[in-house]
């Protein structure tokens, strides 16, 4: 039960209406491929190898091409999740979800030294052009926002892309919810993968749910929910770099980190998202306008150019949305007439 | 082997004397503009590094004055309206005309007058090279704050286009917050920043169209550090320089034993900085302009003890930090087996057990210091070291040792803990780095 | 009777340059202050009789190599503990110049005291062996010492810090529990970024009385929490650093310093990148040391089912935060820099996660609770910082341990 990113980014809180009442037990159950893609940049710069998560294809032909992050996953809380993955990849995947417990198998290799080492934090999928399929489960989930991404050799496989979202549940307060989940890209580590090595990691391009802004246009759109509704902001950092995701204007309510919450809110106007971090918070719109989200870090440059990068702009819709009503335009909290 | 360099001898003997003659009644204040009609320009101008050298700058200037680094702290009181207009006045080189400008006002609902809107930007409205815009808030909540460009941000904000907000509140100026619980006797903004001056260089030569700058801003390096737009040991040194003409803060913060001191600690650039305060834990009580409540009207209940405050870019931070030497064990004013000038008495009327004048933990009076310390000839000295042991005494040094602590002050260096960030350029000392004087009751603070 | 303002006027006035300190002091070169202790060895033997809520240490400062996990030999400056050795005997110099030569650890030695010890901490500097061409100074400053005196915090600027050949004795009255760091504050950059760094902490005076928390009797609390919030079962010290190999092999070259430049490379956890992390023992000393171990922390965690596992992390790196997480367990934080996660009125402010981000010189105290039925689990302490999982060049390795369940 599953959706893409862009579809649930656009109708926002209804599909997870939807998903929800459509989801009725308290599993969920979904087959993922581990592919590879490629991602445009927006700049016209080259096409990047990627790698990524997609819902399984059945086979590892006919695969779709352009990368997004993985599929979010909603799970139920107290459900339980199961991923049946397909690894159409050259070297072995895994799953795992820093936020939720569950068993891990480590998988080791013995160095020239003697010494035994890691290479995957869990059981993996083989690399045999998608012909075995292994399935993860996650028990008893907490309500929360999660990333999932690879267990195996994540210094390279996270980097190339493999990750995702899950949502669990939705805070009580919240009539709506957005994924906002922040990653880079760069492209020296992508020319061939196999021997890529993050040591000196410099990325070029800086995404929010897997787009870069482009420098001179109007920031990607992101569903901000409703006027004097309550939304909830799901901010994941999937990338290597620490963000400080800032709303331009009001203030937010933060409520939780990694699933879990906090013993008092924080009102803040900015979130501190290190690497492999999530942050639940909530908003209350109080106008129908357009508010910019970027990362206050200033990754706001796309390959270099500045004015682009980690910015969105949050969108909120009319409170009643079968009234006709033009919206004013918000530049930064500032209402343009 | 470090570059040899000798904080004393970079240290201008003006501070000295500032420290010795300054007799002003007022409190330290924070350094800044009041009032609620503010007119702040962008133009060019030159940040000094203590090497020697400088770097190009985009600042925001009090209206006809010279660019600011940071721009002109705007200290305002709760409930104005605020009105700025700004003032394009960028010029650059090349052919290409100077960018667009403006400033972002987070925490705060600004919005474009309309009389004078400037054009729309991405981020907010802008003005057009020699034109202008307004923006107008009201200033509904106290607190710390901050304003930097929402043009181009991560080359603008890197150029220098930031500045700090101080809202009082309406308890008065010597709250930080409306409760009892902010109440601070002396108070001191540090706003922490980098730069990575091969972005500047290319900006200087090429103009903003730069072809060299793209590499430079996908992955900045900075390798200068600041407090309030100066490097140390300039952060030491005296406010409005004229040699500094563009950077008028400096960071030099004195307290006497008992005092509460309110840190306003503000991350203006792109990168985190933990601020290490030697000498005691401070008291995080808000973040972001917002008092640490439980609920409306609680006060500081769900404030914490650091000693060390993790700054975040765009994020603010009010902190109370006190000092008075308690429980060390030994008598911080010498006991008279010391000598008879340290005869003394620890009168503690209040039964707080503190004098109720030097704030001396009257516990520890006429105990020991517990170990002997080495011969001068053991001991290497800081240009900040009184000589003694002994809060207030002068004792006796090396010719050429000491001589930054007239009133024989304990002294504490205040700085980012990411030590790197104490150099300039390649020079240590430098950088984030200020210290903090305690100095006896008595002795004045300018 | 003068007014306190006017002491002080009159103390500045009297003293002004006229007291001269050395007048009490002695030029003693290596010279151990120790109550009790006799023969400067900073311990208690034979006769000598420990004086109650007393502990005494004497640290080396100098030089020295340790083997990063990858193979590469790197140079260090660092700390050795020279406690035990008789150092003020006629011999004693000698042998403790002998004893602190190229016997730098990384980290610098652990130091574990008691609320309510008086701890008198003697440095004596070594000198750099493979450096003979230095005369440094050095200190020990313990980094978040609350309610500091200048003159024992450290900071060359601000105080006094010794030279070769001669020691230093430091006193601290430790009226509060909780995770410190300390670290040799002279030219900071680089003598930290050379590795004089280490773990101290101060276990709370609550010790020893019994609180029940969530249905388990508790004997051991990081702080005085008064319900047993804070207690634990097992405690482990983590050093968070990392190292610029370019900056140590210039240092060892004689070759400018590369400040600006500085990049870490090896990304540790107690002075050793992974898999060294997960050896239970010293690491085998480089012979460059003659034979003396560098490497003796271990970060290898183990516990059994239901213990609560107290992790002491600090971070004393000098080039970025770090993030630390924890893989299949939650993280239970109840401390920061040596402070009870508690507001003042008494709200807890303790918050589950599953990462801390620990700029330097910040502490953070982490409860690990491990659940009953985890024997035989393997969970993990790494960087989400996924690019530090390297020892320079060589992949699966970096800032990472393994956490073993009985």
């Amino acid at each position: 039960m599953n959706r893409s990113l862009s579809a649930t980014g656009k109708y926002g809180g209804y599909l997870l209406v939807l998903l929800l009442l459509l989801t009725a037990g308290p599993s969920l159950a979904v087959n993922l491929a581990a592919v590879e893609r490629t991602w445009t940049p927006p700049d016209g710069g080259a096409a990047i190898r990627m790698w990524g998560f997609v819902e399984d294809p059945g086979s590892c032909t006919a695969l779709p091409n352009s990368w997004l992050p993985g599929p979010i996953q909603q799970g139920v809380v107290n459900g339980t999740l199961s991923i049946t993955l397909r690894n159409c990849l050259s070297e072995p995947v895994s799953l795992i979800i820093p936020g939720l417990e569950t068993n891990l198998t480590p998988q080791t290799f013995v160095d020239a030294g003697g010494r035994t080492r890691v290479r995957a934090f869990t059981h993996e999928v083989p690399a045999d052009n998608g012909t075995t399929v292994v399935t993860y489960s996650w028990n008893n989930l907490r309500a929360g926002t999660y990333l999932y991404q690879s267990g195996s050799h994540p210094a390279k496989q996270v980097p190339m892309g493999l990750y995702g979202a899950v949502t669990v549940g939705r805070d009580t307060a919240a009539a709506n919810d957005v994924v906002l989940l922040f990653s880079e890209i760069d492209p020296a580590l992508h020319g061939a993968a196999e021997a890529a090595n993050a040591k000196n990691y410099k990325p070029k391009y800086y995404l929010i749910n897997g787009q870069s802004a482009l420098p001179g246009s109007a920031p990607p759109v992101v569903a901000g929910g409703r006027n004097q509704k309550t939304l909830q902001l799901r901010f994941l950092n999937a990338g290597l770099m620490t963000h400080v995701p800032t709303i331009q204007g009001p203030y937010m309510t933060l409520i939780a980190e990694d699933g879990y919450p906090y013993p008092y809110p924080r009102q803040q106007y900015s979130v501190l998202l290190p690497a492999g971090k999530t942050i639940d918070a909530l908003w209350s719109p109080d106008v129908q306008a357009s508010f910019a989200l970027y990362d206050r870090r200033l990754s706001m440059t796309t390959n270099g150019t500045p004015g682009g990068g980690m910015l969105v702009s949050l969108n909120v819709a009319k409170k009643f949305p079968w009234i006709l009503y033009v919206p004013p335009i918000i530049h930064g909290g500032i209402v343009v007439p | 082997m470090t570059t040899r360099f000798n904080l004393t001898m970079q240290l201008s003997m003006a501070i000295v004397l500032a420290l010795l003659f300054q007799v002003s009644p007022l409190q330290a204040r924070i350094d800044g503009i009041t009032g609620t009609n503010f007119t702040l320009s962008v133009k060019t101008g030159r940040v000094f590094t203590p090497d020697g050298g400088s770097i190009l700058l985009w600042g925001y200037a009090d209206g006809a004055g010279p660019a600011q680094y940071p721009g002109p702290t705007l200290i305002v009181n709760e409930g104005d309206t605020i009105t700025i207009t700004l003032n394009n006045a960028l010029t650059v080189a090349g052919a290409n005309p100077a960018p667009n400008v403006s400033i972002l006002f987070p925490g705060q609902r600004a919005e474009a007058s309309t009389t004078d809107p400037g054009v729309p930007g991405i981020l907010t409205s802008e003005a057009v090279p020699g034109g202008s815009v307004t923006y107008t808030f009201i200033a509904d909540h106290p607190g710390t704050y901050l304003y930097y460009s929402g043009t181009d941000p991560a080359l603008q904000v890197e150029m220098g286009l930031m500045g700090a907000i101080i809202v009082r509140p309406s308890s008065g100026a010597g709250f930080a917050y409306n409760h009892p619980d902010t109440a601070f006797d002396r108070e001191y903004l540090f706003l922490l920043s980098e730069m990575d001056p091969r972005i500047h260089e290319a900006i200087e030569f090429d103009g903003p169209q730069s072809t060299a700058v793209g590499p430079y801003l996908a992955n900045p390096f900075p390798v200068v550090w600041f407090i309030n737009g100066r490097n140390a040991p300039d952060t030491l040194d005296i406010p409005n320089l004229p040699v500094l003409p563009n950077q008028p803060y400096n960071s030099a913060p004195m307290m006497h034993p008992g005092e509460r001191v309110l840190l306003r600690v503000i991350g203006g650039g792109r990168d985190l900085h933990p601020f290490h305060h030697h000498g005691n834990h401070s008291r995080i009580i808000a973040r972001d302009g917002r008092l640490l409540a439980s609920s409306p009207g609680a006060g500081p209940d769900l404030s914490h003890e650091v000693f060390t405050i993790k700054s975040v870019p765009g994020e603010t931070v009010d902190a109370i930090f006190e000092w008075t030497g308690k429980g060390l064990g030994w008598d911080i004013y010498g006991t008279p087996a010391d000598g008879p000038q340290f005869v003394h008495t620890c009168v503690d009327g209040n039964g707080d057990d503190f004098d109720d004048t030097t704030h001396e933990y009257c516990p520890d009076h006429d105990k020991p210091i517990p170990v002997v310390l080495p011969d001068n000839l053991d001991l290497a000295f800081g240009g900040f070291y009184s000589g003694s042991p002994f809060l207030g005494t002068l004792g006796s040094l090396p010719p050429g040792e000491g001589g930054l602590n007239p009133h024989g002050g304990f002294a504490y260096m205040w700085h980012s803990h990411t030590e790197k960030e104490l150099t300039n350029f390649d020079i240590f000392p430098g950088g984030l780095m200020t210290m903090l004087i305690i100095v006896p009751q008595g002795a004045s603070i300018p | 009777m003068a007014t306190g303002y006017h002491r002080i006027i009159m103390k500045i006035v009297l003293t002004g340059s006229l007291f001269f300190l050395g007048s009490s002091s002695v030029h003693a070169g290596v010279l151990v202050q120790c109550p009790g202790d006799a023969d400067g060895s900073a311990t208690w033997t034979g006769a000598e009789v420990q004086p109650a809520h007393t502990k005494c240490m004497h640290l080396g400062a100098g030089d020295g190599f340790v083997t990063m996990a990858d193979g590469k030999l790197q140079y260090v400056f660092g700390f050795s503990d020279l406690t035990g050795i008789a150092a003020n005997t006629p011999t004693g110099t000698a042998e403790i110049l002998e004893a602190g030569t190229t016997a730098a650890g990384f980290p610098a030695p652990l130091i574990v005291l008691d609320e309510g010890d008086e701890f008198y901490l003697t440095l004596t500097n070594i000198g750099m062996s493979m450096r003979p061409d230095l005369f440094d100074p050095h200190t020990v400053h313990f980094h978040g010492f609350p309610q500091a005196a200048s003159i024992f915090d450290g900071v060359p600027d601000a105080s006094i810090s010794i030279n070769m050949g001669s020691s230093l004795t430091y006193y601290f009255k430790l009226n509060n529990p909780g995770t410190y760091m300390y670290h040799c504050h002279v030219e900071a950059a680089e003598h930290m970024q050379m590795g004089m760094l280490g773990s101290l902490y101060v276990r709370a005076a609550q010790n020893g009385t019994v609180f029940n928390y969530n249905g388990k009797d508790f004997n051991k609390f990081a702080y005085n929490d008064g319900d047993g919030s804070t207690g634990y079962d097992l405690e482990y010290p983590i050093q968070i650093g990392s190292f610029d190999s370019a900056f140590h092999d210039a240092n060892l070259a004689v070759q400018p310093l590369p400040f600006a430049t500085m990049f870490d490379n090896y990304s540790m956890l107690n002075g050793r990148g992974y898999p060294d992390t997960v050896n239970p023992n010293p690491l085998p000393p480089p012979a460059e040391n003659g034979g003396k171990l560098s490497q003796i922390e271990s970060t290898l965690i183990t516990a059994s089912p239901g213990e609560s596992v107290l992790l002491r992390i600090s971070n004393l790196n000098v080039t970025r935060m770090n993030t630390l997480a924890t893989l299949g367990i939650p993280m239970r934080v109840i401390g920061k820099d040596a402070k009870q996660l508690r507001g003042p009125d008494g709200k807890n402010l303790y918050y589950k996660t599953n990462s801390i981000t620990v700029g330097g010189g910040e502490s953070y105290d982490v409860i690990l609770d491990i659940p009953a039925g985890a024997s035989g689990k393997t969970y993990f302490l790494y960087t989400t910082q996924l690019h530090y999982l390297s020892n320079d060049a060589e992949q699966f390795g970096g800032m990472m341990t393994e956490i073993r369940i009985n």
